[in-house]
């Protein structure tokens, strides 16, 4: 089905591919308004510049489509790395009542708790430099990447991988993979407990078995930088980002196994949606009622594979830490210190203010970071007073920047920020422009070190396949979302 | 843009018999989208194998030395259809599996080989074969089929 779009459609500012007009609010937000069967109005962060990239897909329509969803409570929002996705853009968040409400794999994306993590080693960058070379291949070496990348040393047999699905980052501490201050600074203590790993299929679990550790592929990376730039010098301490720190930037999610639970139960969706009689702009946004078996199998089989992720991204933790003690020392592997740990691809059920009163509701984040504010209950006290560090990476050729939750964002965005930097090209476009060049020579010019498991991973991750995330960031923090601490930059990277 | 006829040979290796039908590959943002021409069911399935085997390892030769049954789930031809084209890359992603040729109508027999790094290139690791703007088309004429892979 394709959306009907209302008889006084109003052609988008460029007049391009969305049949929904779009108003502009102010300098950072435009607004969607409710046309035809939508059931709220959409909600764009975006600057002129970005919205010229938005207005270029499917994107609007696809915030339109999510607002004609059963039970959605506020605007239909999009962050500004917004790009087109599958049922949900990327780059999308939506908040849906517990009462006549829906959940919706196809808005938590089919990569479950893919996420970022990042580290700061106790060195400085000109520490680092020379055995940059050799601290890069030792971690190519021991966190498999790209197509199919899986471990030969950890395979989870059945009752682990239960252990895995219900425990998450806790499992692999209890195993020494970790410390029990790196659960502190990670999003739900690494470990949601509505988890049922009885909801999680054999096939997903095969996929998994041997994944766990591993980078995966596409646009997951493990990156060495270092703190360029400090914006509150006062929180780059607290968050252990003095200018000049090294950081380790981690990208990855549940890998095969995440993907194989949104598949399942896309496909019982399907059926869902017959059964409740919800009518859908699109096969890709199918749903269930929350509260409907359909809805509790997806719900405990998500938080499984979210699990999976925290364990996952602990595992690589842990395998860059031996890295660092190989390089250097055990002393500077012990220091190395994990700073946040958050997820950007999840549905959580959290108590907002809606419509000026407090009510639970299932916030679902599609390329989008929570991004608590100063004093939430949920963050580690020693953030409390700071607000939850939203970590951004961008493109490996530029920067990256790691923010911090507000209150004007809990109380406009339900507590949700950027992810990215978003693409902006396609892989095969990228691949072509990348074709007569020499990307990592070009990259190595500029100090960035990169290995990969193909020629073409790296073509297709070239910087200019990406947005400038600093245009990304200057929208959400200047629409008052999210404010910056620091900007960090790469000097190495190994890619999916 | 990648077009291709698809082909169907006996030892999977040197096209000799074609199937009739067509794959074509279109970049999409991130992603993927294919679009499969076949005048016949069992032609419809064959591209299906050669559109998989041509995303994953392009035109590289995959020999038939092993078989993989796949059975058929859902009930409408639309559903069947996009459940046997995921299985196909469920195939690839748990033990390498590459499709070089189909035979029967549901269950299917899938012949070919697993992945093997000294013939093989990987060209794309699909993560999912989306639902999003499926298109399924069974006309007189044949059919036509939209696909978007997720990379």
């Amino acid at each position: 089905m394709s959306p009907t779009p209302p008889d006084n459609t109003l052609p988008t500012p460029a007049g391009r591919a969305s049949p929904y007009r779009v108003e502009r609010i102010d300098d950072w937000r435009w607004r969607v308004p409710r046309q035809g069967k939508m059931r709220t109005e959409g909600l764009i962060f975006a600057d002129d510049a970005l919205m010229e990239d938005v207005l270029g897909d499917e994107a609007v329509t696809q915030v339109a489509n999510v607002a004609h969803l059963p039970g959605i409570v506020g605007p239909s929002i999009a962050m500004p790395d917004i790009h087109w996705g599958y049922g949900f853009p990327i780059g999308g968040v939506a908040a849906f009542d517990l009462d006549g409400g829906v959940i919706s794999p196809g808005g938590v994306g089919y990569d479950i708790n893919c996420g970022v993590r990042l580290l700061s080693v106790p060195l400085g960058v000109g520490d680092v430099r020379p055995r940059l070379a050799r601290l890069i291949d030792t971690l190519f070496a021991s966190l498999p990447s790209g197509v199919g990348s899986a471990r030969s040393d950890l395979r989870l047999d059945d009752r682990a991988m239960n252990d895995v699905l219900r425990r998450g980052a806790r499992w692999a501490v209890a195993r020494g993979f970790g410390t029990e201050a790196d659960l502190a600074c990670i999003e739900a203590g690494g470990c949601l407990p509505d988890a049922d790993p009885a909801a999680v299929s054999k096939k997903a679990r095969a996929r998994g078995r041997d994944q766990l550790g591993t980078v995966g592929s596409g646009n997951h990376f493990v990156e060495v930088g270092y703190v360029a730039e400090a914006y509150d010098e006062v929180a780059a301490d607290v968050l252990g980002l003095a200018p000049g720190t090294v950081t380790v930037f981690i990208h990855s999610g549940s890998r095969g196994l995440g993907h194989q639970v949104c598949d399942d139960h896309l496909d019982r969706m399907q059926d869902a949606v017959k059964r409740y009689g919800i009518e859908l702009p699109d096969k890709q946004l199918c749903c269930a009622p929350l509260g409907s078996p359909e809805a509790d199998a997806y719900w405990g089989a998500m938080n499984a594979a979210a699990n999976f992720a925290f364990a996952n991204r602990q595992l690589m933790t842990h395998h860059v830490r031996q890295a660092i003690a190989g390089v250097f020392d055990d002393t500077v592997a012990g220091a190395t210190r994990l700073v946040y740990d958050v997820a950007h691809n999840i549905a959580k059920i959290e108590p907002h203010v809606v419509d000026g009163r407090e009510r639970r509701v299932c916030v679902h984040r599609k390329g989008a970071t929570r991004a608590f504010p100063p004093g939430h209950p949920e963050l580690p006290e020693r953030y409390r007073p700071l607000g939850q560090p939203v970590l951004i990476p961008g493109d490996m050729g530029r920067y990256s920047y790691v923010l911090l939750g507000t209150a004007r964002g809990f109380d406009e965005t339900f507590g949700s920020s950027c992810h990215g930097a978003g693409r902006r090209m396609s892989r095969g476009k990228a691949k072509v422009l990348a074709r007569p060049r020499n990307v990592p020579a070009e990259l190595a010019a500029h100090g960035v070190l990169v290995r990969a498991a193909s020629r073409a991973t790296v073509d297709e991750e070239i910087p200019e396949a990406y947005k400038d995330v600093r245009e990304v960031v200057d929208v959400v923090t200047h629409a008052g979302i999210a404010r910056k601490v620091a900007q960090l930059k790469p000097i190495a990277v190994v890619k999916g | 843009m990648i077009t291709s006829t698809s082909a169907d040979s006996p030892d999977g290796t040197t096209p000799d018999r074609p199937t009739g039908g067509t794959f074509t590959l279109l970049a999409h943002t991130a992603d993927l989208r294919a679009v499969l021409t076949a005048p016949d069911r069992p032609a419809l399935y064959r591209t299906a194998v050669d559109f998989v085997r041509a995303v994953i390892v392009g035109d590289q030769a995959v020999r038939p030395v092993e078989t993989r049954a796949v059975e058929p789930e859902g009930d409408a031809p639309d559903e069947r259809f996009f459940r046997f084209v995921r299985e196909l890359f469920y195939l690839f992603d748990l033990d390498g599996f590459l499709p070089a040729a189909v035979e029967g109508d549901g269950p299917w027999t899938v012949r070919g080989e697993r992945l093997d790094a000294a013939r093989h290139a990987w060209e794309h690791h699909v993560k999912a074969v989306t639902r999003h703007a499926y298109l399924f088309d069974a006309r007189p004429d044949g059919y036509h089929v939209e696909l978007v892979l997720d990379l």
